[in-house]
């Protein structure tokens, strides 16, 4: 286990689209699919099976006739055997809007595995997985150089590449609150989806009032909490003695004696701190994951996604 | 006194530091840095962190932006401080003191008399050697912080056996202190320790210069090194202000058998024959056979024919040893006086014509060696030249008459005036008070009436009809001699002064007096003989013949002769002779300058014989003392507590210094709160569970990072 702290971070940045996503993840992935809970309308028929029933080809329900419905999906062979009107109801294919809003203020571009980076293979891999899916995708940036970016409506394949660039092309900086580009991402909301927040949510002024914006809004929210194995354990990667903690934000400094007394504190706010946003989500219906950067992205994906639902 | 209701002083406890700047000096360096660093923030490393949110909310130290920060109490704080306080309280090297400040001023006090050559202790040094050493290590504690010491306080040396002497005046040297004790000599006189606590006090009182008051010392503390065997220990008191130890030198269970008195008389009849009494004396619990052996100028002459056996002493404390005694038996001991075994030896006849030193000694060893000889020495025959002055009555003059004497002459008053200044021509003058001269000439007088010529009788009148209403039986003068049925018709009345001996005594007045004025010794009748029925009375005869004999005996014409420590020996010499010499008993000769025809010496010290030599017209003449051991010095017993006025002085043991090291303890105490601080440093930075923590559990994570 390094000493990160002892010494410099180990910096390795992606420089190709390569780096982000390889071809080995993405044959892997391929087959994945993200999931939405909900019932999404979408502007085109997308390649999705839509909970919303509607004019697709898939049955999924009778319902007695009422005054005014179309007469086309009357099902006429009940009406001769029963004498009743019954109506059919076929489960509608839509599109799916995917956003992925990713944290690349300072305080992400950090850890061993680095917080940002991870960030940005994370959303590469899932913009992915929308893009090959059909779906809607936009990936927006926030807190970073230049604020709120993002890049809209991706749609198919070959979208990879710029989605790709795009996302290579994003710098840290200390830019725009939390709140703010929620809310900017809520006021630009183009029909239903999946939004899923990537960012340590470590925010001084807090991130209820940004995830306020997002949730409930017709978006399935996914806030996935990405925190590097130093900030989870600091005393086993070299935190030991006497520091001078600067903020990566704000440079606000703390001076702490990081003893083992302090430093089981500082686990047990971080689990408080955790809990606490888990607590949040739960009572508005976003899920809640905290991931460590040393996960492998293929089996983020491919397990634990998988297995809490975001991508089938 | 009664000993179980006398307040028992504790041996009063003191600190002495012995390097008190070297502490002082670390704790004033070492205890401003200890705060100065908590005070001082720490240097410490910086890095950056994605947020500090969390570690605020964590963290104990306070940011501020001067370079201190707040004194918070903190208990590492306190144990350094404690600890850094024991370390400075060791290297200030602190002793527990059993009486002896090092700030006031001190009096060492050693009892030189002759118990305290006893050595009882450990066989070979005696009680006053190991005293020394005790002191000298005692002095050398004092002083033994070297150059970081403190300035001890002033201290003094006294030994005392019958007179105190100032061995070394107030000093801060331990040098003179340590000099001072090793001159400090063994005696064989007795113990009495009222000089040296009256000039322990004198050298301790400070005269105030402003208002010329004597103003006791601050914190005088008198150290006493002594067997507790002390004569006058009742009589004195502790005073305001005074604290005293008394170490205890000896055992409490050392017996002692001695010779206590020894005595020789010519035969009356045969003047070569002399006869020699003894007293030997035990001081043990237990009954003790001996032989003694005599001998004459050193030739042994006689021994008891069988072991003389000396009865166990009784009563008071003998034999037992105060730390074994229980309180009931010491408080019923207490009520019965001590009581020493005596056993008086005569021994036969000797037939000893010349003069010589006659000397006694135990055929046996014991712990002390002073008292196990004793001397006397005897004169050759020689018959008395009596003088009769003046109108002496008949009766008088018929009892001088009938003693055998060389020579009894009748002088008239005007034939003494020219005669009687020749100091050795009379042994005796028997007069009247008118027949003699204003200023009486040297000699030794028989006056039958108050004479004018000797100081301090202060005659004022007259009285009648006396009888006599008590007489000192034990006085030689009186020996067989019955006054019950005097009956004195007029005597002259006097007032004497306290040094006039009387040893007759009537309803308000001294009826017979003993006067001593120099080279003038007198025995004075107050009444004239036939104012009295007493010259019809046998013991007339006798007092007459006795007063003769004692008065001649006074000097060189006695028969037999013993002396103590702490007197003073006087020769009396032919008028012309300038100087004598005398030979100590260690052998040592010195020349004596003679005055007004005696040569003194004194006051002795040690026990044995004394010679004096000198040369006048009628050739060499040679005149031995014999000296011996005080008396009441046989008892050595060991007194665990001395008893001072009503005060009870508990003493402590022999077996070492009373100071004892502090500064182990203080070392200990401080690696105690070492250990205390490190438990209470790690107690800090233990891992406590925190409440309400749930476990987050990363993604990926195969166990939970965090527990709760």
């Amino acid at each position: 286990m390094s000493l990160f702290f002892q010494g410099q971070p180990s910096r390795k940045r992606p420089e190709r689209v390569d780096d982000l996503i390889d071809a080995a993840l993405m044959a892997r992935i391929g087959q994945l699919d993200v999931v939405s809970r909900k019932i999404f309308t979408g502007k085109i028929q997308g390649e999705r099976r839509s909970k919303r029933r509607g004019q697709s080809v898939e049955f999924a329900d009778f319902r007695p006739y009422v005054h005014g419905d179309d007469l086309r999906f009357i099902d006429w062979n009940i009406f001769g055997r029963l004498d009743r009107l019954f109506l059919k109801i076929f489960l509608e294919e839509e599109d799916l809007s995917l956003v992925i809003a990713i944290d690349v203020s300072a305080s992400m571009d950090w850890g061993d595995p680095n917080k940002m980076v991870f960030a940005q293979r994370l959303a590469m891999a899932l913009g992915y997985i929308g893009l090959v899916n059909h779906n809607r995708v936009t990936i927006a940036a926030f807190g970073g150089e230049g604020g709120m970016q993002k890049i809209s409506n991706l749609r198919g394949r070959r979208k990879t590449a710029e989605m790709g660039k795009w996302i290579l092309n994003l710098q840290s900086g200390n830019t725009g609150s939390f709140e703010e580009s929620m809310k900017a991402l809520a006021l630009a909301r183009q029909g239903r989806g999946v939004m899923v927040v990537v960012s340590d949510f470590l925010l001084k002024e807090g991130y209820e009032k940004g995830l306020r914006y997002v949730a409930g809004r017709g978006y399935d929210l996914w806030c996935m909490q990405t925190l590097s194995p130093q900030e989870i354990d600091p005393s086993a990667h070299g935190l030991v003695g006497d520091w001078r903690l600067t903020d990566a934000e704000d440079r606000d400094e703390a001076e702490v004696t990081a003893s083992p007394g302090l430093v089981e504190q500082y686990r047990a706010n971080l689990g408080a701190w955790c809990a606490g946003l888990r607590d949040f989500s739960i009572r508005r219906s976003i899920m809640h994951m905290v991931v460590d950067t040393s996960t492998e992205i293929d089996a983020l994906l491919l397990e634990y996604l998988r297995q809490r639902g975001l991508v089938r | 006194m009664n000993g179980s209701l006398a307040p028992v002083l504790a041996p009063t406890l003191a600190m002495v530091w012995m390097t008190p700047l070297i502490g002082a000096a670390v704790a004033a360096v070492l205890v401003p840095l200890l705060i100065a660093l908590y005070f001082l923030k720490l240097r410490r490393r910086a890095t950056a962190v994605p947020s500090t949110l969390l570690w605020k909310r964590s963290v104990e130290d306070v940011r501020a932006n001067t370079p201190f920060q707040r004194l918070r109490p903190s208990i590492l704080l306190f144990l350094q401080l404690g600890l850094l306080a024991f370390v400075a309280f060791a290297l200030m090297q602190p002793r527990m003191d059993l009486g002896l400040s090092s700030g006031g001023r001190s009096v060492i006090i050693i009892d030189a008399s002759a118990s305290m050559s006893a050595t009882d202790l450990d066989g070979k040094k005696s009680r006053l050697a190991i005293a020394k050493e005790q002191a000298k290590e005692r002095v050398e504690q004092l002083f033994a912080g070297g150059l970081f010491s403190s300035i001890p306080g002033e201290t003094m040396v006294i030994s005392f056996s019958d007179t105190a002497k100032i061995m070394q005046p107030f000093t801060r040297s331990s040098g003179d202190l340590q000099r001072a004790i090793d001159r400090i000599e063994q005696t064989d006189g007795g113990s009495r320790i009222g000089d040296a606590l009256s000039l322990a006090r004198a050298f301790a009182t400070v005269i105030d210069p402003e208002t010329q008051g004597a103003t006791a010392s601050e914190g005088a503390s008198l150290e006493l090194w002594s067997d507790g065997q002390i004569s006058d220990i009742a009589a004195e008191a502790i005073r305001p202000g005074e604290t005293i130890s008394y170490h205890v030198c000896g055992r409490a269970d050392a017996a002692n058998l001695g010779i206590e008195g020894i005595a020789a008389e010519r035969s009356a009849t045969e003047p070569g024959v002399i006869q020699v009494f003894v007293t030997v004396r035990n001081d043990g619990p237990e009954a003790i056979e001996t032989d003694l052996e005599l001998s004459i100028d050193g030739s042994r002459r006689s021994v008891t024919p069988k072991p003389v056996k000396v009865p166990a002493a009784g009563g008071g404390r003998a034999g037992m040893s105060g730390a074994v005694a229980s309180r009931g038996a010491a408080a019923e001991a207490a009520e019965v006086p001590y009581k020493p075994g005596y056993e008086r030896v005569t021994f036969p006849p000797i037939i000893q014509p010349r003069a010589g030193v006659i000397s006694v000694a135990l055929v046996r060893s014991d712990v002390m060696v002073a008292d196990n000889r004793a001397e006397i020495s005897v004169s050759a025959p020689r018959r008395l030249r009596i003088a009769v002055v003046g109108a002496v009555d008949f009766a008088a003059k018929n009892v001088v008459s009938a003693i055998p004497a060389e020579k009894v002459e009748f002088l008239t008053p005007a034939e003494f005036a020219t005669r009687g200044v020749k100091s050795d021509e009379f042994d005796v003058v028997v007069a009247t008070p008118a027949s003699l001269p204003a200023v009486l000439p040297p000699g030794r007088y028989l006056i039958l009436g108050v004479p004018v010529g000797i100081d301090g009788l202060n005659a004022y009148g007259t009285k009648e009809k006396l009888s006599v209403r008590s007489q000192r039986s034990e006085h030689p003068l009186l020996h067989a001699v019955n006054l019950d049925d005097l009956f004195v018709a007029k005597a002259t009345a006097i007032a004497p002064a306290s040094d006039i001996e009387s040893i007759v005594e009537g309803p308000d007045v001294p009826l017979v007096v003993v006067a001593r004025r120099g080279p003038v010794a007198a025995v004075i009748i107050t009444f004239e003989p036939l104012d009295s029925n007493w010259p019809f009375q046998r013991g007339f005869v006798t007092f007459i013949a006795n007063a003769v004999e004692w008065l001649g005996a006074l000097d060189q014409a006695a028969v037999q002769e013993e002396h103590h420590p702490g007197e003073t020996l006087s020769v009396r010499t032919a008028a012309g002779v300038k100087e004598a010499t005398l030979t100590l008993p260690d052998g040592s000769v010195q020349t004596l300058q003679a005055r007004e025809g005696s040569v003194t010496f004194g006051p002795l010290v040690r026990a044995g014989t004394y010679e004096f030599r000198w040369s006048d017209d009628r050739g060499e003449q040679r005149r031995m003392f014999a000296v011996n051991t005080a008396e009441g010095e046989g008892r050595i017993t060991a007194a665990d507590q001395l008893s001072i006025g009503t005060q009870v002085v508990q003493g402590t043991g022999s077996e070492g210094g009373s100071l004892s090291d502090l500064w182990p303890y203080a070392l200990t105490a401080a690696l105690i709160l070492l250990v205390l601080e490190w438990w209470a440093y790690h107690r800090k930075n233990w891992i406590r569970p925190v409440r309400g923590a749930k476990p987050v559990r990363p993604l990926g994570a195969a166990a939970p990072i965090i527990r709760s």
